[in-house]
């Protein structure tokens, strides 16, 4: 009975710490574009964490997730990524899960008002504590604020990978 | 001081509402509005309530989604305060809803609060009385102010004050 109370209460904790690294990832990503941060703590993120989003390219390893965050800095200088949460599943041997968060991100880019509104698809793994494997970024909304998403969701004018890549 | 179990399961509940409640905006806009899919998270006798709009029962809670002309919804639930109650069987769920939908080629965004009163059948909980407080549906270019603040978000003779039409 006493293992398997503990396994529910640690089924519990899993996604309570999950969602708390995820929380924290969006915090240090928006805090690093608003300049409130200097950096982004390695401390969250797998040595081969893999970041991909098919509007902002694909980086492999933390140093390249990281390099990804300057050009982006340079680019972009506010975010706020509101998240709403999907789910977390966690495998039943606990050294992995999965978590599904919905995002509506107001940022400026170039001095000029944009909107994202997507959903986040990650995968996380246990080692000392949960870290972030991947982050995988599907885009419905990237349009800038004053024309709006009525007509066309994903803007025209969208040219990141050629900008960064 | 509940028994253990019984406080693990409360706090399982909770995340599965959570989850749930996820899961319902998803499928509020895949479509957007599939009534058929919508439909299998109420209850037969479950209840709908957006001033002034008022639908009892399945049928009419599927024909208010049959009648909403988005043609692209994005839906958020946000600030969940969850209460199960001592019984374990039913819930009561509150939230803040923030939407980004296009209507009529207009990018509009809307500002919600669900009251939501929901109960647990067969290991899945199920909604049985929902209502929602429209703060603001209004064109997202142009913000919420004066006349913006509440866009028409009906088909055109789709529901009167009283409900659906019959046909």
């Amino acid at each position: 009975m006493t293992d398997q109370f503990d396994a529910r209460i640690s089924a519990l904790e899993d996604a309570y710490a999950i969602e708390k690294l995820m929380n924290l990832h969006v915090r240090y990503f928006d805090s690093l574009v608003n300049g409130s941060a200097d950096g982004l703590d390695r401390s969250l993120y797998v040595g081969e964490f893999h970041w991909n989003c098919k509007l902002f390219g694909s980086h492999d390893g933390f140093d390249a997730y990281s390099r990804f965050l300057e050009a982006y800095s340079r680019r972009v200088s506010f975010s706020l990524q509101l998240l709403a949460p999907l789910g977390i599943d966690i495998d039943v041997a606990r050294a992995g899960a999965t978590g599904r968060w919905g995002v509506w991100q107001p940022f400026t880019l170039e001095g000029e008002p944009w909107v994202l509104a997507g959903q986040y698809a990650n995968s996380f793994v246990r080692e000392d504590s949960w870290r972030l494997a991947s982050v995988d970024l599907h885009v419905d909304i990237l349009t800038p604020w004053s024309v709006g998403w009525g007509d066309e969701r994903i803007h025209r004018k969208w040219r990141w990978l050629s900008h960064c890549t | 001081m509940s028994k253990l179990s019984d406080r693990i399961t409360r706090l399982e509940d909770i995340n599965n509402i959570r989850r749930r409640v996820g899961d319902f905006g998803e499928a509020c806009d895949r479509g957007p509005y599939d009534a058929d899919e919508l439909s299998e998270y109420w209850l037969s006798d479950a209840s709908f309530h957006s001033d002034p709009f008022h639908y009892d029962g399945l049928s009419e809670i599927r024909q208010f989604f049959q009648g909403l002309a988005a043609d692209f919804t994005k839906h958020y639930f946000l600030n969940p305060i969850i209460h199960v109650d001592e019984s374990g069987s039913t819930a009561t769920a509150q939230w803040y809803g923030w939407e980004s939908p296009a209507i009529a080629g207009k990018s509009l965004v809307g500002a919600f609060d669900h009251t939501l009163r929901c109960e647990k059948r067969q290991g899945d909980w199920l909604w049985g009385k929902w209502i929602q407080t429209i703060q603001f549906l209004s064109p997202a270019c142009a913000g919420w102010s004066g006349e913006n603040r509440l866009i028409e978000q009906h088909k055109p003779s789709a529901c009167t004050e009283e409900g659906p039409q019959d046909d």
